[in-house]
């Protein structure tokens, strides 16, 4: 990532969020359930695997790794495989880290950019500000035979671009797809580590956060 | 209606008339750059006057910050309300923009949209060696491995855009070093303060528009301060926050000096003369005297500069000497007899004016934009006085004859004068002989920031909201010159390699130059060409193989389309987001283009010696370049002093043909500038051009005195004596008032020019015998 200014994929961001706001619910719980359960009080971890598929890659990128959440507000990715990368967001900080090249990259939520809508959506999710989620998305909850499904798509114009979060009938949440307008598309197959007690959880984050910023 | 009737209708209707003309007409300046700054070449005209009138001049720089009662000092500020303090900051009238100097996001997205066309041409600025190493097999898997990691970063959506167009990413090969740099702002950010730029529509020493402009602004954050949970402060700096204070200043100075001298020489008046009348007559010929001038410069020059005013109302001090010695001769004598007598001293005055023109024209010469206009208003000063004097005040002076009051101590100096003359002459002699061994210590001032300690407030302020802001070191840089954008950007190429080694050695942290975002036409072209050379099919081959070793796709990626073969020029950059990063690195005036290389914390005398060798480029300080100036201005008054003195001589010499009575005329005023030198060797005060030109005030006035003195045309040395002690006082009174002046430059000329004409005055019985005293 030589000269890139490094910063977060606000789409990632709202994935984040949508892990830890989403993933005790059931799937019968209508949006307005979900708003009302955004604020946790406990640290999580979730693994992950993540599958891309690229129009630019000859075949499907697979990666994988942990993402954690805490109470204070951080946000923390780390990418394990195929190799490791830390990510996070701490307020309106943005931060990456590449380990094997040792490159940090720091920056600011900035308004007006169009990848920072996504992140209103995640602002919109932790204030349980419905209003404003529906404002800028279109949302479609649905049942399918075996599975519940929920759409956001795009209100101001058709640009393809969609997050499908959906899960078994009655349970969790375990996958997320993001379709962007181009045609690319990453799926996020989750679990919850309910091994881990918070304290352990909140430790990590600490650590992981220190090795983000160089601490 | 009787002749005298009208005369004195047509005189005391003037003042008024020639007020409405001054309101109407004259276009009145402060900025104190264009009184002092005029820059000796080309290059520093062209500075100066982007200093005066360029973008950065109409620009301020805010600094919002939380206010010391709010209890969380690590929170950030809140986004809602500068976003809409942005937003009505924008909404005043006269403001251009307003935006965040750290917001980077229009950058980038100039960056992928603008330069990915140009990425054959903007990619280096060493060609044959990045392409070397590109082109290898190692170098091309780099490039693969490069396109793969960011199509998987957090920004891979928006880079896809770029590497579809170029896919060996040579856009990004020229931005490295920029990402280092946008890096270090961000993260030298300081989350305690929010920092906007504000740019306004005019220039930033328009003082007028621009007081309007910051009340606004503080008026617009008020109002939103009121409504905010938090509590903000506001801080700003810039050109139009150093022009308003400046006017400011300079128009307090106007009104305390005018006021403080009006009211002390209408006390002198008073006292003196005793007499409504007199005071009326006298002080309507100044108000003539002074509008007329104003008139007079506006009509010259377009405009009158402030400056011009606060030191041309010290004229009054000079213009007043010609009817006070009118006054008291002709009082003196029956009415029948006043024409005759003011006929009798007008030579002695005239001689005296145009020595005190000598003077002022010297000053004119000097170069100073200022003080050319100071030498037209108070020759047209001194001239009007003249004529009144001669033609119209003894018309009017129908009063009973009158014996003048006597200056206090006057006669009493006279008189020791007189009689221990020698005795007297003898101390002045050796104490200017002994004292005259200090003038060694005489200390001259090289940093033209002490003539303005008034506005150091305002520097500290700069200086503390900048350093939020940025590392670049303001007023320091490497200026590279060329006749055209083309030949500068050429130049700067040679700039940039010296800097990065410079860099590389610690010499200097960083610089800010317009590489990557613009080289020459010459460079793009030969980019181009080189790239089109490395094109063949063996190295295509490489690369897709590169390319399906890291698993993306050839058919997309595969191709190296790199033919397009437009160059990117300066007009078309600056109409885009990046104009706000470059336009300070570069200038362009008609004959030339000056290109700016911005520096982090730096070496001065290494970078100094680096630029040495090249061409058209070299280190440049805006302080040097300001002490330069004042290092310039100094040995020019001092050479003007000369021509000045010598100018007098030859005067006095054609009108006395003798050489002592003309020694004997100039040396009091010689005298009086000596013993003032003397005072500064030991109390240590620093010596500049405005000291200079105070002199050649003094002896231009003194050198009066002299004349007068020598000359004696009343007959009556001692009446000529009270006379002169009455021009002194006034003329002390005048330049004395500036004392009260918060302005720096205006004080110093008051401290030289009061005290010259004091002792000028002092020695003149001493110096200049005369045998018929009374």
């Amino acid at each position: 990532m030589d000269g890139c200014t490094g910063k977060m994929n606000r789409i990632s961001i709202f994935v984040f969020s949508l892990l830890f706001i989403s993933y005790d619910i059931s799937a019968d719980d209508a949006i307005s359930v979900l708003m009302q359960r955004m604020k946790s009080d406990t640290a999580v971890k979730i693994s992950y695997q993540e599958n891309r598929t690229l129009e630019l890659f000859d075949q499907p990128w697979q990666g994988s790794g942990n993402m954690y959440s805490t109470a204070a507000g951080i946000m923390l990715r780390e990418q394990l495989q195929p190799r490791r990368l830390l990510m996070a967001i701490n307020k309106n900080d943005l931060l990456y880290y590449d380990p094997n090249k040792n490159i940090r990259h720091q920056g600011k939520m900035e308004e007006g950019d169009p990848l920072t809508l996504q992140f209103t959506v995640f602002q919109a999710l932790i204030n349980a500000d419905e209003q404003l989620l529906r404002s800028i998305y279109k949302i479609e909850f649905i049942n399918k035979p075996k599975r519940w499904m929920m759409t956001l798509s795009s209100k101001k114009n058709d640009s393809g671009f969609s997050i499908i979060v959906s899960g078994p009938l009655s349970k969790k949440v375990d996958t997320i797809i993001i379709k962007q307008a181009d045609g690319d598309t990453t799926e996020f197959m989750l679990e919850a580590d309910n091994t881990v007690l918070n304290e352990q959880v909140v430790n990590t984050v600490k650590r992981l956060y220190g090795e983000l910023i160089g601490e | 209606m009787s002749k005298l009737n009208w005369q004195r209708l047509l005189f005391y209707s003037l003042p008024p008339i020639l007020a409405l003309c001054t309101v109407l007409l004259v276009n009145f300046k402060t900025d104190l750059s264009a009184f002092v700054i005029s820059g000796n070449n080309a290059e520093e005209i062209l500075l100066a006057s982007e200093m005066q009138s360029g973008k950065l001049s109409r620009r301020y720089l805010l600094s919002i910050g939380k206010s010391k009662d709010t209890n969380n000092d690590k929170q950030e500020l809140a986004k809602p309300f500068i976003q809409s303090l942005t937003q009505q900051l924008k909404a005043i009238e006269g403001v251009v923009d307003v935006w965040n100097p750290n917001q980077q996001s229009n950058i980038t997205q100039t960056i992928q949209s603008l330069y990915s066309g140009y990425a054959n041409s903007l990619y280096s600025l060493n060609a044959e060696q990045d392409l070397h190493q590109f082109f290898s097999s190692e170098g091309l898997n780099q490039r693969a491995e490069l396109v793969k990691t960011l199509l998987l970063s957090p920004q891979g959506i928006v880079f896809k855009k770029t590497i579809l167009q170029d896919p060996l990413l040579l856009t990004l090969n020229g931005f490295q070093s920029l990402g280092g740099q946008m890096q270090n702002i961000v993260s030298q950010g300081n989350e305690q303060y929010q920092n906007l730029v504000l740019e306004t529509r005019m220039a930033g020493l328009d003082a007028s528009q621009q007081t309007q402009i910051q009340s606004n602004i503080k008026s617009v954050f008020k109002t939103l301060n009121k409504t905010s949970p938090e509590t903000y402060t506001l801080e700003m700096t810039g050109v139009p926050i150093f022009a308003v204070a400046t006017q400011t200043l300079m128009q307090g100075d106007i009104t305390k000096v005018s006021i403080l001298s009006s009211l002390l020489l209408t006390v002198i008046f008073w006292l003196l003369f005793r007499s409504f009348s007199v005071m009326l007559k006298v002080f309507t010929l100044l108000i003539i005297v002074i509008l007329s001038s104003i008139l007079i410069t506006q009509l010259v020059f377009s405009y009158v500069h402030g400056m011009t005013v606060a030191m041309g109302a010290t004229l009054v001090g000079i213009c007043i000497d010609y009817p006070i010695h009118t006054i008291v001769h002709a009082q003196a004598v029956d009415f029948s007899e006043r024409i005759k007598v003011t006929a009798t001293v007008w030579p002695s005055m005239v001689l005296g004016g145009v020595t005190t023109i000598i003077g002022y024209v010297a000053l004119g010469s000097s170069g100073y934009p200022g003080f050319q206009q100071v030498a037209v208003f108070a020759t047209s000063g001194i001239i009007i006085s003249l004529l009144i004097t001669r033609f119209v005040l003894p018309r009017l002076m129908t009063e009973d004859k009158t014996t003048t009051l006597k200056v206090p101590l006057i006669g009493g100096w006279s008189y020791i004068s007189l009689h221990y003359r020698k005795w007297l002459m003898s101390c002045l002699i050796l104490f200017i002989a002994f004292s005259s061994f200090n003038l060694d210590s005489l200390h001259w001032m090289k940093d033209m920031q002490e003539l303005t300690p008034e506005l150091d407030y305002l520097k500290l302020n700069d200086k503390r909201i900048r350093e939020r802001m940025t590392s670049i070191e303001p007023g320091r840089f490497v200026m590279v010159t060329g006749e055209s954008t083309e030949l500068a950007l050429q130049k700067a190429e040679l700039v940039y390699p010296v800097l990065e080694q410079l860099k590389q050695s610690g010499a200097i942290t960083d610089y800010f130059g317009l590489y990557p975002w613009l080289i020459s036409e010459q460079k793009q072209k030969s980019n181009q060409a080189l790239l089109q050379s490395y094109l063949t099919q063996e190295n295509e081959d490489k690369w897709k193989q590169a390319l399906n070793d890291k698993g993306l796709s050839v058919k997309k990626l595969g191709t190296l389309n790199y033919s397009a073969k437009q160059t990117l020029g300066l007009t078309q950059l600056l109409a885009t987001p990046v104009s706000k990063l470059i336009d300070s690195r570069i200038v362009v005036g008609k004959n030339q283009t000056i290109i700016m290389i911005w520096l982090g914390q730096h070496q001065p005398e290494a970078l100094r010696l680096a630029m040495q060798d090249i061409k058209g480029a070299q280190y440049f300080s805006q302080r040097d370049m300001l002490n330069n100036m004042t290092r310039d201005y100094t040995e020019r008054a001092q050479l003007l002093l000369m021509i000045g003195v010598s100018v007098i001589i030859v005067l006095l010499l054609a009108r006395y043909k003798s050489i002592v009575k003309t020694v004997q005329t100039l040396l009091p005023a010689v005298l009086a500038a000596l013993l003032i030198l003397i005072i500064w060797s030991f109390t240590g005060e620093a010596v500049s051009f405005l000291h200079l030109v105070g002199f050649l005030l003094v002896i231009a006035i003194c050198v009066d005195y002299g004349i007068f003195y020598q000359e004696n045309r009343g007959g009556d040395i001692a009446l000529t004596y009270q006379a002169m002690a009455i021009s002194m006082l006034t003329s002390a009174v005048a330049f004395g008032s500036l004392i009260t002046a918060e302005s720096t430059s205006l004080r110093i000329l008051s401290a030289v020019v009061a005290l010259g004409v004091i002792l000028g005055f002092i020695l003149c019985p001493l110096i200049i015998k005369q045998t018929n005293s009374h």
